[in-house]
Formats: structure tokens, C-alpha cells, sequence
């Protein structure tokens, strides 16, 4: 529909509806097949990489044990309580979303006005942010280990301190909290800006213009305006940080210490070390199941509102 | 005009980017013909060894790596389509023999294996139903490393892990089973026995290492972070392998190794070959090869732990004799990695879960 519009003038707009029949082309049926044949692709990776695995893990969370070891094994509820019940589950859950959280919310405060300036101040937006985006192509265990050197006891920036009379001892950046905040922040903060660029750049120079005609001063107008005007594509950014966040393993494996245990780490032991695939796999949907939740939750909070 | 250049350069395009996926396809299939598939720790296929082997019998080596003898359970049993050999540690043989995965040994294909040194050739964990299903290959063990410039008195019992001088520059491995034994040796449990009453010995446990955690500064992962860790000098002391302390030494790092007085487990890894190897005769000819005394002997000085072959072992390079051979004392120290239900793994794992989590 988009496309075919795009040529025809303003004012035909209405009328083009009626005329679509008389248009040269495919008909109505022989567009609905073109676009099964684009979609398709994408679908098929989703159902067989996505969407398949999870009825796979939602099955195996329900059995007793794993059909390897046991032909007929027997349907049961017993992994979703013993999920629920043992206090481990929630405590790196909750442990997990409050990095996440965190990790987010400073990515976001660093990212908006950076994306605001790439997006409508700067003349070569784009460049530039192209350019921020370099270190990215190198191996993220490769920068993640980086911040090791950055970070460590006798890091560079122990070092600078140090130096400039700030501390005597070493102040403890690494194996802690701070370690794996530092790292999240870090190495999802380019989702953040992608998206905040994105949405920013389409915000009507008019609007602006008219708000500051109208004798708003600048920040008047970030408030009234251009945030609310963005609101729905920052949701966007921060589901996207937030739920990579959670599913994170490096920065908490590299850079948290001896009890930062995060939830996909404790995933993924429950599968390698233990072999409990079972227990595992009701862990992963309780987890997917709460993040699809929250996702939902932020989305409506996001929504377009109508403004006129 | 333009459009018609623009579209034949993609058709050239086209066909050459198609012309190299067939080739690489043809590539991959034709190479299938002769070859080796093997699930190994990342130590064991060192290029020396795999060029000499493919050089040799002309099969082609392909080597893939995993972290950890539960995840070797469990990869195994996702899927082990065309694997010949794995090594899994002592302990999970009879786990694997039972299972049914692994299929006995025909000692006579092995001629090397009458190199071995003396107490490895048969022993309780590779002989199931009076039949043998693995090859021991190298051993190691678990013991108690410290920086010798930071501490001087060099420590005698794992309670030096849970010393409060200490705090903040503590290392302990991250894998729960070997988390368990040094606990439970240190609490002078007698880990052999571990499957009996699990439960009630991990309470103990759990509160020991609920001890421990305040004084931690990592849990490491992998030998590397170990070494990593040590060397930078953030760790003082920690749990390690053998291995990678020897490898330090000649470094000319300042560590030591220890093994405590309570003693230490000590883990000797295995070939085995998979009852649906499709290369067998390829899996004989890799295990003989790997237990040659040249072989041996270069391993040994690649990776710092023993291969347990008799010649190799005895005819080490000086700066090597100095630091990998134990007293006899050390050595009555040592007690094999015991073999456990898989039931009392994954409440070990749990229990490891617990007291990281709080």
C-alpha cells in the first residue's frame, strides 16, 4: 500500500482506495502470495530456531527426567515447584534484575543526550556515530577482558588515581558488582543509541520550531515535546538493553566475582554441570515467561498517546 | 543501459558466490573419507600431535572441546553423531560403561599401552564387569597453590584457604564437584563415600563454604582465569591444578604447589571409544600414538601434567624433575577422584548453586 501511494499526488489520496481494483499488477490474491514469499524466510528461522526449541524446552520441563534416560518418561509439575520453591531461583533472578535495571537506566542517561546530539545537532550524524560503532566489530570477549586491564587492581584507572594523590590503596573495581554493571553497561549501551538515533531523527523539526516560537526554552520543549514524542521508540531501546541484560553471561562470568551468581549462569549450569535438563528447561520458560511479561508491561507503558 | 550492466554484474556476482559454496561443499564431503572425530579437554590435541598423526596414517584429526566431565555427560546425550573418542576423567567411566555409551578396549590394538607406568594399567574405575573400558592417559590433581613472594610460610593445611589474612585475595574453583572435595577433605570426610547420605554431608559442607564466601575474590571458571588471576597478583592463594602451577614455574612465576595434609583428589583422564564410533580402527591408532614415549614426553613439557607413561615420566628435562615429582608422602596424599551417582553430582551442583546465590 506505502509503496503504490508514495506516487500519487496529496490530493489523491482518497480516491486511490476506490481505485486500487483498476490499477495494473497483481490483484489482491497474487500480492498476499508475494508477501508470504518475502515473510517467509524470517518465519521459517523463527519457527525452527526460536519457536520449535521452546515447545521443546516447555515439554521438557514437564517430564520427569530426560527421555535419554528414561523411555517413558512420566508428566509432572514437580520442576516448575521445585523452581518456584527453592529460595536459590528467585534470589539470582531478583539479583539479576536489579543489575539489569541499573545497568539500563545508566545506559539510558548516557545514551539519550548522545543520541540527541548524533541525531539533530551534529552535521555528520551518521559518521559518527558509524565511528563509535568500530570497536564493536572486534570479539566482545575481546572487550569485555579489556575491561579487566582497565578495571584491575593495578588497572589504568587504579593507576590514574593513584597517581593524582586520589587513594592510597587500590580501590576494588573488578569481581563485584560494579565489575559486572560497568561490563553491562559497556557492551549493551550501542543498543541503546541505535534505536534512541533512530526515533530521534524522526521527530518533526516544525514541532520543535513552533514549540520554541511559541516561547518555550529549550528544555521546556526536550520535556514537552520531543520526550513524549520519543517515548514509544525509548521503550523500545530499554526492552531491548533490559532483556539483553538478563540473559547475559560474560560480563558476569568475566568481570562478577565469587557471589554474583546472575540467572543464566545459573541456566546454564543446571544444564552442563548438574545434567538436570529437566529442572533447567522449566527454569528457562519461568524466566522467558516473566521477561514476556515485563516486556508487555513496558510496552503498553510506552504506547503512542494521542496528543491532539 | 545502465540497468543492463548492473544486472549482469550481479549475475557474475551471483555465480561466483554460488561456485564457492559448491566448491567448499565438495571440499567438506571429500574430506570425510578418512578422519578422526574427538571430543577432548583443549589440552590434548596440540598440533604436534594431530600433524604427526594425519602425517603418519593419513586421517585427518578434527578435535572439538568441552569444559567439564558433566558437560560431556551431557552434550553426549544431545547428540554424538560420528564422535570416536572422548576423555573423560577417571570417575564418570563406569557412568558411561553403564550407560552403555562407551564400548570395552581391545588392549592387544594398543601396543603402547605396556609403557604405562605401574598402578594405572587396570584399576577399579575402568573396569566394569571384569571388562575394561578406558586407557588412562594423564593424571593431575587439585591441590592447594600460593604466591611464594606474598606468602612466606608456605601452608600445610586447606584451612589457608579459609585463613581471614586473606580476605579479598582468595581464589576457589567455580566447578561444584571440585568445590565439594576440597571441602570435604578439608572437613576430613572420605570422599570415596560421598554417594552415602549425601545430604547430610553437604550441610557441613555448605557451611563451610557459606565461610569462605565473604573472603573470596573469584571463583574461577577455567585454569586459565586461575593463572591469570595469580599471576596479576589479585589472588595470593587459591585451589589449582597441578598443571597450570608447573606450567608458572617455568614461567619463572612465584608459585607453589602443595599438597595439603588432609590430602587432595586427584583426577586421571581417560580414552574411551564411543559404541557407535564410526572410525574405530582410526580411535586405536590415535590412543597408540598418543601413548608413544615421544609423544608422552612432549606433552608432558606442553601441558605440565604427567601422561602416565613409564619412559616419558622418567626421563624428564631437569628444570621439569624439580617441580612435577611428589614425595612418596604426597603421593599416599593423593586419593582418586571417586566415581558418584549422577543423582549425588546434581546435588552437589545444587548445593553449589545455594551457597553462591546468598
Amino acid at each position: 500500500m506505502s509503496e503504490e501511494s508514495r506516487n500519487i499526488p496529496d490530493g489523491m489520496m482518497e480516491p486511490s482506495k476506490a481505485d486500487t481494483s483498476k490499477t495494473p499488477g497483481p490483484g489482491p490474491m497474487g500480492r498476499h502470495h508475494m508477501a508470504w514469499l518475502v515473510v517467509f524466510p524470517a518465519a521459517f528461522l523463527l519457527i525452527v530456531f526460536f519457536l520449535i526449541p521452546m515447545f521443546v524446552a516447555l515439554r521438557y520441563s514437564l517430564l520427569s527426567t530426560m527421555p535419554f534416560f528414561d523411555p517413558n518418561p512420566s508428566y509432572t509439575l514437580a520442576n516448575y515447584i521445585r523452581v518456584l520453591t527453592e529460595p536459590i531461583y528467585l534470589r539470582s533472578f531478583t539479583r539479576t534484575a536489579g543489575y539489569a535495571a541499573t545497568a539500563t537506566t545508566i545506559s539510558l542517561v548516557i545514551s539519550y543526550p548522545v543520541a540527541y546530539y548524533l541525531a539533530r545537532e551534529a552535521r555528520r550524524g551518521g559518521l559518527i556515530l558509524l565511528v563509535m560503532l568500530i570497536p564493536f566489530w572486534t570479539s566482545i570477549i575481546l572487550r569485555v577482558f579489556s575491561w579487566k586491564i582497565i578495571l584491575g587492581s593495578s588497572g589504568i584507572i587504579n593507576s590514574l588515581l593513584k597517581t593524582m594523590g586520589l587513594i592510597d590503596l587500590p580501590a576494588q573495581l573488578l569481581y563485584n558488582r560494579t565489575g559486572i554493571i560497568f561490563g553491562l553497561v559497556y557492551t549493551y549501551t550501542p543498543f541503546m543509541i541505535l534505536p534512541l538515533y533512530a526515533t530521534l531523527g524522526k521527530v518533526p523539526q516544525e514541532l520543535l520550531e513552533a514549540s520554541e516560537d511559541l516561547g518555550w526554552n529549550k528544555i521546556q520543549t526536550l520535556w514537552r515535546v520531543t520526550l513524549p514524542l520519543t517515548r514509544s521508540g525509548t521503550m523500545s531501546a530499554v526492552i531491548l538493553v533490559l532483556l539483553a541484560c538478563f540473559g547475559d553471561v560474560l560480563s558476569a562470568q568475566m568481570l562478577g566475582g565469587a557471589n554474583t551468581l546472575m540467572i543464566s549462569s545459573v541456566i546454564f549450569e543446571t544444564f552442563m554441570g548438574g545434567a538436570n535438563w529437566n529442572v533447567g528447561s522449566a527454569l528457562s520458560v519461568i524466566v522467558f515467561g516473566a521477561l514476556l511479561l515485563l516486556a508487555a508491561v513496558l510496552t503498553w507503558l510506552g504506547r503512542e498517546v494521542e496528543h491532539v | 543501459m545502465r540497468k543492463k550492466t548492473g544486472y549482469s554484474w550481479r549475475k557474475i556476482i551471483l555465480t561466483i558466490v554460488s561456485g564457492i559454496v559448491f566448491l567448499s561443499a565438495g571440499i567438506v564431503f571429500s574430506a570425510e573419507t578418512r578422519e578422526l572425530n574427538i571430543w577432548t579437554w583443549g589440552i590434548y590435541c596440540p598440533d604436534f600431535a594431530t600433524t604427526s598423526f594425519e602425517a603418519k596414517y593419513d586421517i585427518k584429526v578434527n578435535c572439538t572441546f568441552y569444559h567439564g566431565n558433566e558437560e560431556l555427560w551431557a552434550k553426549l546425550h544431545a547428540g554424538h553423531e560420528s564422535v570416536d573418542i572422548i576423555q573423560p576423567s577417571n570417575h564418570m567411566i563406569h557412568r558411561f560403561a553403564k550407560a552403555g555409551v562407551i564400548e570395552p578396549i581391545d588392549i592387544d590394538k594398543i601396543p603402547n599401552y605396556a609403557g604405562l607406568s605401574k598402578g594405572f594399567k587396570k584399576a577399579d574405575y575402568n573396569i566394569v564387569n571384569n571388562r575394561q573400558y578406558s586407557v588412562p592417559y594423564t593424571f593431575g590433581l587439585m591441590g592447594l597453590a600460593y604466591r611464594t613472594d606474598i606468602i612466606k610460610t608456605p601452608p600445610t593445611s586447606w584451612g589457608a584457604l579459609w585463613d581471614k589474612h586473606y580476605k579479598g585475595h582468595v581464589g576457589f574453583t567455580d566447578l561444584p564437584v571440585d568445590a565439594c572435595f576440597v571441602t570435604a577433605k578439608y572437613l576430613s570426610m572420605d570422599i570415596a563415600k560421598l554417594d552415602a547420605d549425601i545430604d547430610a554431608k553437604l550441610k557441613p559442607i555448605k557451611a563451610k563454604i557459606r565461610e569462605l564466601n565473604p573472603l573470596l575474590l573469584k571463583r574461577f571458571k577455567s585454569l586459565e582465569e586461575m593463572k591469570n588471576l595469580l599471576a596479576s597478583g589479585d589472588i595470593w592463594i587459591t585451589s589449582a591444578d597441578d598443571g597450570m602451577i608447573h606450567k608458572m614455574q617455568l614461567d619463572g612465576q612465584p608459585v607453589e604447589l602443595v599438597v595439603p595434609s588432609e590430602g587432595c583428589a586427584a583426577w586421571i583422564d581417560q580414552f574411551a571409544i564411543l559404541a557407535d564410533a564410526p572410525h574405530k580402527e582410526a580411535a586405536y591408532l590415535w590412543i597408540n600414538h598418543m601413548l608413544s614415549p615421544e609423544m608422552a614426553s612432549q606433552m608432558i613439557q606442553k601441558i605440565g601434567y604427567m601422561v602416565v607413561n613409564k619412559e616419558a615420566s622418567e626421563a624428564l628435562p631437569a628444570n621439569l624433575a624439580k617441580i612435577m615429582t611428589y614425595t612418596d608422602a604426597e603421593t599416599l596424599r593423593l586419593v582418586p577422584y571417586p566415581t558418584l551417582d549422577p543423582k549425588t553430582s546434581e546435588k552437589i551442583v545444587k548445593a553449589y548453586q545455594d551457597v553462591r546465590g546468598e
